[in-house]
């Protein structure tokens, strides 16, 4: 029995997209920190975060993911990318329906594609990124883009299902599930989310890998490795009837069954264009020796018969079937046929001229595009970095946002977090959220605690453990409870014991080292600072009753470590009068 | 409109006269009624030491003649333990687990249709349930664990008799049960000077910031205008005595093996704070209370049982 090579693509982005899932709703604690180390093994910016960030793991990675495409093509973004494999599940369901797939258009050629705005998007992300903004990475990285979709839009939804499922059991007087107190919601972090949410669907279910090929910078990086992959597609124009079954199949839109040839940029290895083809036309090979032998990328024949073809009328007939093509005999040479880098990068090129060009010349003109883009990044971004670093802080608020224990402080987080929000999804305290500019141009929706939501709690270290990216490093439970993320400011004037001299206590009552404490003076508790002591969790500003708050933490710019304890570096006389064991009550 | 007013009183009283008439021929009849009275007479404070918890409490609840006393077939109860934070047992932040246990079997033993815990946590709730060791004790027992950590439970109920606290939203479930029992642990308190009977309530309400808004210890006092508990059970086998009410470390915590049984809530806590050193007066909400009529702090008028388990 045939196995279905397409299947066993989907059967491993399948068990991909589980792992994703796990991964972003937090379902099992521990196996998502074990998830987020290791994710930069598979994930592109992640692995490239790290490697900028100076770690040898994220270079090892990202080499090892570029030589994967280098040797077989685009398989990131069929069987690793959780927004591609999000995108074949739509695309399943609207070939279910007919949208996509056997009932397809046949079109002349491949569609158009946006190369410009592609490698525009690509090259944007890439000087920011070593300009330090993660601006266009925060927008455009797929793996974060899934991860919003799940701590917004997943997460939310179960929650709710989960509340539902509590109140239904309740209305039988049975208390057999937790409700779930939904995560307060930043309206404008949210309808990004969604806005992209809406976006992909769309892009998905009526075009396909239209945005792995629009708009993705990911997939714009791989398609400049995947055009000279070791493996590639390849039509053998011997055995291929040009019915069609591939093109109308293709998710990428890369097919060119007339022309016998497959945009290896666009292509993302799915295999389906193989397994559809009733003549086994389609193979995945190696670079095969003809064209190695011959030295040109361009069979010079074909070239020159195929435009004729192309404006043969007879091609854009609608199925079924489609003219026959490619009986002009130009034999074996055909069997490689390989669409050029330069020329597909700009395809607005009139395809006559395009085809006329001699390999080596592409080359070179590939060679001296690429060297032209890297000297213009590098021409921008230095003067670019120290802009950047200057308006690093535009239009935020005049308090520096507080990062999650483990992200060593602003600069690092905001220089290294990707905002996929998987941190966020792990915080069972509601008290890391999603943002939107809290960090100014440095980068976009990276989340932030909010002390007036909740509070970090003392006994929890859940998001040091997921991060992907090392914007938050791994801690101990230990390390944690003596990093300060930020440090207390306390206002007499303000405070309720100072002001109406009556007890409140309230933010002493709930600081877990003790750098608030009371001291008892005319029988009534005077709350009392003692800040080395202080990690910033920021549970005595949430509790403080009054507004504006009498007690409040304010962001370390860079994290360090705190002082014991302080009920352990000077404890207060114990109680003398206390009834001794076995002794009578004294009462 | 007087006439209007006039059938309304007048419905409202015969509805009210014929519920409590026919109440004492459901619950237990009239003869129950007299029963108490000619029977020896109850204590107002039982007070046992020297003991693990369970046979402490099976003591004290014998002063009463067991927990049928309280808790009749079919009733549904509600126990209010302190499992307030996230610590294990032995750093006595919480209710001792084994306490809570017995109390729930008691409760069963004597008929109870459903025993629920709950406490309005101030940590993360499911976690404090997990380590303090009461869900697993409470659910062995046969209760029932109850979320706290959500709105959704929570009813506003007016306090007219409050001085600070007008209204507050409470736990349903102190409304809908029958018996009510109270088990706070007796520990000293940063911003109450201690957490006993009346402070542990404030685990059953929403909104805690408004009591220290308004006045912490008028309003743990006006709280008691709402619901008095049937019974309260005054954990005091750990005892901590500084950096309470979660932060005590091994040396800020000392055993005791006491427990306290009362269903006044002012006296217990006036005892509670008597075996702390303190004297009741200086801890201003049991004082407050105590003026409020709630209960009585005046241990000397008290019918106290003391038993110690040793020997």
């Amino acid at each position: 029995m045939k196995v279905k090579k397409g299947a066993v693509r989907a059967l491993l982005a399948g068990i991909m997209m589980v792992l994703f899932l796990f991964f972003f709703l937090d379902v099992h604690p521990p196996f998502t920190g074990f998830l987020g180390q290791n994710m930069a093994w598979l994930q592109f910016f992640p692995a490239m975060v790290r490697a900028i960030s100076g770690t040898y793991i994220g270079l090892i990675a990202f080499l090892v993911l570029v030589l994967l495409s280098l040797i077989f093509g685009r398989v990131y973004c069929v069987v690793l990318c959780p927004l591609g494999i999000f995108q074949d599940i739509l695309i399943f369901f609207s070939r279910c329906r007919g949208t996509q797939g056997r009932k397809r258009k046949l079109i002349k050629g491949t569609t158009g594609t946006y190369s410009f705005l592609w490698y525009a998007i690509l090259i944007f992300t890439v000087t920011l990124l070593f300009s330090g903004s993660l601006f266009f990475v925060n927008i455009f990285d797929p793996f974060s883009i899934f991860g919003r979709f799940s701590t917004q839009l997943f997460l939310p939804m179960g929650a709710t299902l989960n509340n539902v499922l509590v109140n239904f059991t309740e209305s039988f007087g049975q208390y057999v599930f937790s409700p779930v107190n939904l995560r307060p919601v930043l309206w404008s972090a949210f309808w990004i989310s969604y806005g992209w949410f809406v976006l992909v669907i769309f892009m998905s279910f009526y075009h396909g890998r239209l945005y792995c090929n629009t708009l993705c910078p990911v997939g714009a990086f791989f398609s400049l490795l995947s055009r000279h992959s070791l493996f590639k597609f390849v039509i053998d124009r011997q055995k291929c009837t040009t019915c069609g079954k591939c093109q109308r199949m293709c998710r990428s839109h890369c097919m060119d069954p007339a022309m016998g040839k497959i945009d290896g940029a666009r292509c993302v290895s799915c295999f389906d264009c193989m397994d559809v083809c009733p003549e086994n036309a389609i193979g995945y090979t190696m670079m095969p020796q003809e064209v190695l032998v011959k030295g040109g990328l361009y069979d010079q024949n074909a070239a020159s018969a195929n435009p004729a073809e192309l404006i043969n009328p007879s091609l854009s007939t609608n199925p079924p079937p489609p003219a026959k093509f490619g009986t002009q005999g130009n034999v074996g040479a055909n069997f490689g046929n390989r669409p050029s880098l330069a020329s597909s990068v700009f395809r607005g090129v009139d395809p006559i001229k395009k085809n006329g060009l001699s390999g080596a010349v592409e080359k070179r003109q590939f060679l001296f595009t690429a060297l032209a883009i890297c000297g213009g990044v590098l021409a921008t971004v230095i003067p670019l970095r120290p802009l950047l670093a200057r308006m690093a802080r535009l239009g935020t608020t005049p308090h520096d946002p507080i990062t999650p224990p483990g992200s060593l402080g602003i600069d690092h987080f905001s220089h290294t977090c990707l905002a996929c929000q998987a941190c966020v999804s792990a915080c069972v305290e509601n008290v890391l959220l999603p943002g939107t500019n809290a960090y100014g141009l440095t980068g976009a929706l990276q989340p932030h605690l909010d002390f007036s939501i909740s509070r970090c709690a003392y006994t929890c270290h859940a998001c040091t453990l997921v991060c992907p990216s090392g914007a938050i490093m791994p801690l101990s439970l230990k390390k944690k409870q003596r990093t300060r993320i930020g440090s207390v400011r306390f206002e007499k004037d303000k405070c309720l014991v100072y002001t109406q001299k009556r007890d409140c206590g309230a933010c002493a009552e709930v600081c877990p080292t003790h750098a608030v404490h009371t001291i008892l003076k005319n029988n009534i508790h005077h709350p009392r600072l003692m800040t080395d002591a202080c990690i910033g969790c920021g549970a005595c500003q949430l509790v403080c009753p009054v507004t504006p708050k009498a007690i409040y933490v304010v962001a370390v710019k860079i994290h360090e470590k705190a002082g014991p304890p302080f009920f352990q570096q000077d404890p207060p006389a114990a109680p003398t009068d206390v009834m001794e064991s076995g002794a009578d009550f004294p009462f | 409109m007087e006439k209007f007013d006039n059938r309304r009183a007048f419905l409202k009283k015969s509805v009210t006269l014929s519920t409590l008439a026919a109440g004492t021929l459901i619950f237990g009849g009239i003869d129950r009624l007299w029963g108490q009275s000619t029977s020896t007479v109850l204590p107002d404070l039982v007070a046992v030491k020297d003991g693990e918890p369970g046979p402490m409490f099976d003591a004290a609840i014998a002063g009463f003649g067991g927990m049928g006393h309280f808790v009749k077939p079919g009733d549904t109860v509600v126990i209010k333990p302190n499992i307030g934070w996230n610590r294990e047992a032995e750093f006595g932040a919480n209710t001792h687990p084994g306490l809570v246990k017995r109390i729930v079997t008691h409760c069963l033993d004597a008929g109870a249709k459903k025993v629920y815990v709950f406490d309005h946590a101030v940590d993360n709730g499911p976690k404090c349930y997990k380590n303090s060791g009461i869900a697993f004790a409470v659910k062995s027992a046969g209760g029932t664990m109850v979320p706290a950590t959500h709105e959704k439970y929570y009813q506003k109920v007016d306090i007219s008799q409050g001085k600070k606290l007008k209204s507050t939203k409470i736990h349903e479930l102190i409304l809908a049960s029958d018996v009510y029992i109270n088990v706070p642990v007796l520990k000293h308190h940063g911003s109450s000077g201690l957490s006993l009977a009346m402070k542990n309530q404030m685990g059953v309400v929403w909104n805690r910031g408004t009591y220290h808004f308004k006045g912490l210890h008028q309003c743990i006092a006006d709280f008691c205008h709402v619901r008095k508990p049937d019974l309260n059970v005054m954990d005091g086998y750990r005892i901590t005595l500084r950096n309470g009410p979660s932060r005590a470390g091994k040396d800020d915590v000392v055993v005791r093996k006491t427990l306290l049984l009362s269903t006044d809530i002012v006296a217990i806590d006036a005892a509670a704070a008597r075996m702390f050193g303190k004297d009741p007066k200086d801890i201003n909400h049991i004082l407050y209370a105590h003026t409020a009529g709630i209960g009585t702090m005046d241990l000397a008028k008290l019918n106290i049982r003391k038993l110690s388990l040793k020997g």
